[in-house]
């Protein structure tokens, strides 16, 4: 439950701050969001990779599916894959950052984080 | 505690260490490899260039340089037509119009005049002696000189500024989202523009056009050869030329200064030469009267030839202001239109081969190369350093001695090892030029007089101007800076210690030749020698054309009636009249053979061919191939192992066999037997078959004409190879009127019909957007391909049904 409203909550604010940062903002939203909202390290990542990643991966599709190709086309040539690779490895890259960054908010929250108190003197 | 933290710097670094990665270039195994995550960002990266269908610019633009409102309209092609209420706006309009369509093309070709493409490529052999070279001809000193000259010019001044400002509102207003997309590949940003860029833009023009005597190669050949042979190798004149301007009448005056000067050469072998701009750069024109035309209008035609790039080298748009409205092609970083009509007049422009360029030996005193001899007196040289910045790289630095001829293009350092002799250039890309005077004049003349007199401002390479105006002139002047020369000048290397080998002066204006409303009804133009020997100058050039001109003399004539349709006919015309002259001389000199299949089928192609270079045919493939086999066995004297050497020319040559079949240049060095041109031209023959199945071998392709002529567009960068058209199935060759050859070839196409108003027609290789990633990059490649034509458009105002068309506009600040 917690990882789909983080992963939902990434995308719309990475979309939105996309609109006037670069790339690398994505990192701190993934990082933040991994701060309010806690999980495991695992759900962290996940919820970092699947928001950026999917963020990515599905507008990059969107435009190459509006613009019927025209840039894509030529890019994938030029770096010898085939289109859908190339918008995959979008998604991946922005999945690495955002998944990186959400797994770094997890261990810098858990610096701060007690231990409950289970013995009988403390 | 302790390992948590560790455990977060670990992640933290290892976040930093990838985006750092992401954000930067670097170069894996020699590639160049943009920074990724910006790249790859959909936001922000490379998809952010692509286009639809639609225009999409801003709509609004303000700026609080601008004086009053300006509309661009856009017409249905995507043409530009710029409104504007006064000439200072009108001009920054121009300037933002093409940065917004055309940026990263407008600031590579400034880099690459200017010799700085090292620091957006990088550490590249070619590029570094690439742009050594252009600091070595001394292009950003002559582009200073010619800005000087503008500058005293407090309008031309003005023009530069506000079509500067146009540019520089437009880059910045620009995010890393909005850059063309060669920024974001080679991982650079736009400089801002400056009035010297445009000089410069003007500078690499004059030097493509000229830039490509033959002065070494000839010192070379006279030395090896002697003069006798090398003046029957290479004569200046040929019976059956048919120059621009024939002497019809006596000329009206009389040479100003006619000297023989000693002509001792220096005699040298000079074994590495500079790279010379494409020689084949040259174009078409022509204009006939209102008798020969079916609508009675003087009808107007040009194809200027050049590389065939991508983005584009032309833009179309209209100009209007009270004071000027002009539709036409204009480049990159000039203002005004450059080739185009008005309400009046139109024009248009071809080479005219003229030696404009000479290579002066240097005799300096010592290896400290300090001082220089000239006019029996020793003369300092001045040493200008050289700072080439290499991007990821240590600066390359290189120094050139300037004398009073020019700099030493050619010393001890360049190029290559070969020699150590020191060449001064002279040229006139060192002189001021006004030549952007004679756009803002034709621009705005409505008569021949004003043609005229807009053309005394040509103080530039040597062009043939057509014109034809709407009250029924034609006209073709050739104008230019052109030296006064002996016979012989600047043929060979002259002596750079002997003040008589110096230029001495311009032949004046008023005595270049021209021809007003000549009798026959047409003037026409195609590269080929300007006048004919009773003019009273001394005229040289070592490439003029000799077959495209007389296809275009031979059908002007015989025409009538004509329709611009007719003109659209002609110009992709494909008409060999080489071919004509040079097979049946190569057919009747075959000797009887026993034929094999392969052989007995090239021959009856060859004999059925009827000189048209259509694409889907092989006979124009065997043609050239064996023509180019037979004249490598012939001119076999001239293949000296890295000695630049000239050849002579096809017309000469084709001459040379007619009249002197049994001259000694016939027979192979190589071989023990005395060879006879039958011998030459069977043994040529006999090798097609193998050269066919080595060029289909290496290319993966049946040859055919069109396969091996290889029509394609060209990326400017040349290195993306994605940016390039795929080879185009077209006809055409350099010797015939659709001068399509490999990557060079008509630049743009346009008919000019002078009615009141006058209607146009146009075309150009490429499309109006320099963004490989809008259907405007290349949509009229197909059209070009084909000789289709759209009608282009002078609006005397703004359409009544704005909504309907898109639109800019440009708003002073504060609002009205």
């Amino acid at each position: 439950m917690k990882l789909s409203t983080k992963t939902i909550l990434i995308a719309i604010i990475a979309f939105i701050i996309q609109q006037y940062f670069t790339f690398w903002s994505v990192a701190l939203v993934a990082f933040l969001i991994n701060i309010l909202i806690r999980t495991g390290g695992f759900t962290s990542f996940l919820s970092g990779f699947l928001g950026v990643g999917l963020l990515w991966f599905l507008y990059s599709m969107y435009i190459d599916q509006n613009t019927l190709g025209i840039i894509t086309d030529r890019i994938a040539t030029l770096f010898q894959l085939p289109r859908v690779s190339l918008l995959l490895i979008t998604g991946l890259l922005g999945g690495l950052v955002g998944g990186l960054a959400g797994l770094t908010g997890f261990s810098f929250y858990k610096i701060f984080e007690r231990k409950k108190l289970t013995g009988y003197y403390h | 505690m302790m390992l948590k933290i560790l455990r977060f710097i670990i992640l933290a670094s290892l976040l930093t260490a990838l985006i750092y990665f992401l954000n930067n270039s670097r170069e894996i195994k020699g590639t160049h490899v943009p920074p990724l995550g910006k790249f790859i960002d959909p936001f922000n990266g490379y998809l952010q260039n692509a286009e639809t269908e639609n225009l999409s610019y801003e709509e609004i633009i303000a700026d609080s340089s601008l004086q009053k409102q300006v509309t661009v309209v856009y017409d249905s092609n995507n043409i530009p037509h710029i409104f504007a209420e006064n000439d200072d706006d009108l001009y920054f309009t121009q300037g933002y119009i093409i940065a917004q369509h055309r940026l990263w093309q407008l600031e590579f070709q400034t880099h690459a005049a200017a010799g700085r493409l090292s620091e957006i490529i990088g550490n590249n052999e070619n590029i570094i002696a690439f742009d050594r070279l252009q600091r070595r001809l001394g292009m950003v000193e002559g582009a200073k000189a010619s800005l000087e000259e503008y500058l005293k010019h407090p309008e031309m001044k003005q023009i530069l500024n506000r079509y500067a400002d146009g540019i520089n509102a437009y880059i910045d207003q620009l995010n890393y989202k909005d850059l063309p997309i060669e920024y974001k590949l080679l991982d650079y940003k736009p400089e801002k523009w400056t009035i010297l860029k445009t000089a410069l833009v003007l500078e690499y023009m004059v030097n493509s056009l000229i830039g490509w005597d033959n002065d070494v190669a000839n010192t070379n050949a006279l030395k090896l050869l002697g003069k006798e042979k090398f003046n029957f190798l290479f004569p200046d004149n040929l019976p059956g030329i048919d120059p621009v301007v024939p002497t019809l009448r006596p000329w009206a005056f009389d040479s100003i200064r006619h000297i023989n000067a000693d002509n001792n050469y220096p005699y040298d072998f000079i074994y590495d030469t500079i790279p010379r701009s494409n020689p084949q750069n040259g174009s078409n024109n022509w204009a006939v009267s209102g008798k020969k035309t079916k609508s009675g209008y003087a009808l107007l035609a040009n194809d200027p030839h050049l590389g065939l790039n991508l983005p584009s080298l032309w833009f179309l748009m209209q100009l209007h202001s009270p004071n000027v409205s002009v539709t036409g092609y204009t480049f990159a970083g000039a203002p005004g239109i450059i080739i185009g009509y008005n309400n009046k007049i139109s024009w248009g422009f071809t080479n005219s081969p003229r030696d404009q360029r000479d290579w002066y030996k240097i005799q300096l005193k010592d290896d400290s190369r300090k001082e220089y001899f000239y006019d029996s007196t020793w003369h300092p040289v001045a040493w200008k350093t050289e700072v080439i910045r290499i991007k990821n790289s240590s600066p390359f630095i290189d120094s050139v001695g300037y004398t009073h001829h020019g700099p030493m293009v050619y010393d001890h350092q360049f190029p290559g090892n070969g020699s150590n002799e020191s060449l001064a250039l002279k040229w006139i890309g060192h002189l001021p030029s006004r030549v952007l005077f004679s756009f803002y004049y034709l621009n705005r003349a409505s008569n021949y007089q004003d043609y005229e007199k807009a053309l005394k401002y040509w103080d530039a390479p040597s062009q043939n101007i057509v014109f034809a105006s709407t009250n029924g002139d034609i006209a073709l002047r050739v104008e230019g800076t052109f030296p006064l020369k002996w016979p012989q000048q600047g043929k060979f290397i002259l002596d750079g210690t002997n003040p008589n080998h110096d230029w001495a002066g311009f032949i004046p204006h008023e005595h270049n030749a021209f021809m007003l409303n000549p009798e026959r009804g047409f003037v026409s133009s195609a590269n080929q020698h300007a006048v004919d020997t009773n003019y009273p100058y001394y005229t040289y050039s070592s490439t003029n054309e000799y077959y495209r001109n007389r296809r275009i003399n031979r059908l002007l004539p015989e025409m009538s009636n004509i329709t611009p349709k007719d003109f659209m006919k002609m110009h992709t015309d494909v008409y060999s009249i080489k071919a004509e002259e040079v097979l049946p001389l190569l057919l009747d000199s075959l000797g009887t053979l026993s034929l094999t299949g392969k052989h007995q089928e090239i021959l009856n192609e060859l004999k059925r061919w009827d000189y048209q270079y259509h694409p889907n045919i092989k006979a124009p493939a065997y043609f050239e191939l064996w023509w180019k086999q037979f004249q490598g066995l012939l001119w076999d004297e001239l293949k000296k192992q890295n000695l630049p050497l000239p050849k002579p020319n096809e017309f000469t040559t084709t001459y040379i066999l007619r009249n002197h079949p049994g001259n000694e240049f016939i027979d192979r060095l190589e071989t023990p037997e005395k060879e006879t041109l039958t011998d030459l031209v069977t043994q040529s023959f006999t090798s097609i078959p193998g050269l066919v199945a080595g060029w289909e071998d290496r290319n993966k392709k049946a040859i055919n004409w069109g396969n091996y002529n290889n029509v394609r567009l060209i990326h400017l960068a040349r290195v993306i190879e994605p940016f390039n058209t795929q080879t185009l199935a077209s006809g055409g060759s350099g010797d015939v009127i659709n001068a399509l050859k490999g990557s060079h070839g008509p630049s743009l196409r346009m008919i000019v019909e002078m009615s009141q108003p006058p209607k146009a027609w146009g075309v150009l290789p490429g499309g109006q957007s320099g963004n490989p990633g809008s259907p405007r990059y290349d949509n009229w490649v197909e059209k070009w391909v084909k000789g289709e034509y759209f009608e282009l458009y002078l609006w005397d105002a703004k359409p009544a049904d704005e909504l309907s068309s898109y639109q800019q506009l440009f708003n002073p600040l504060p609002l009205p």
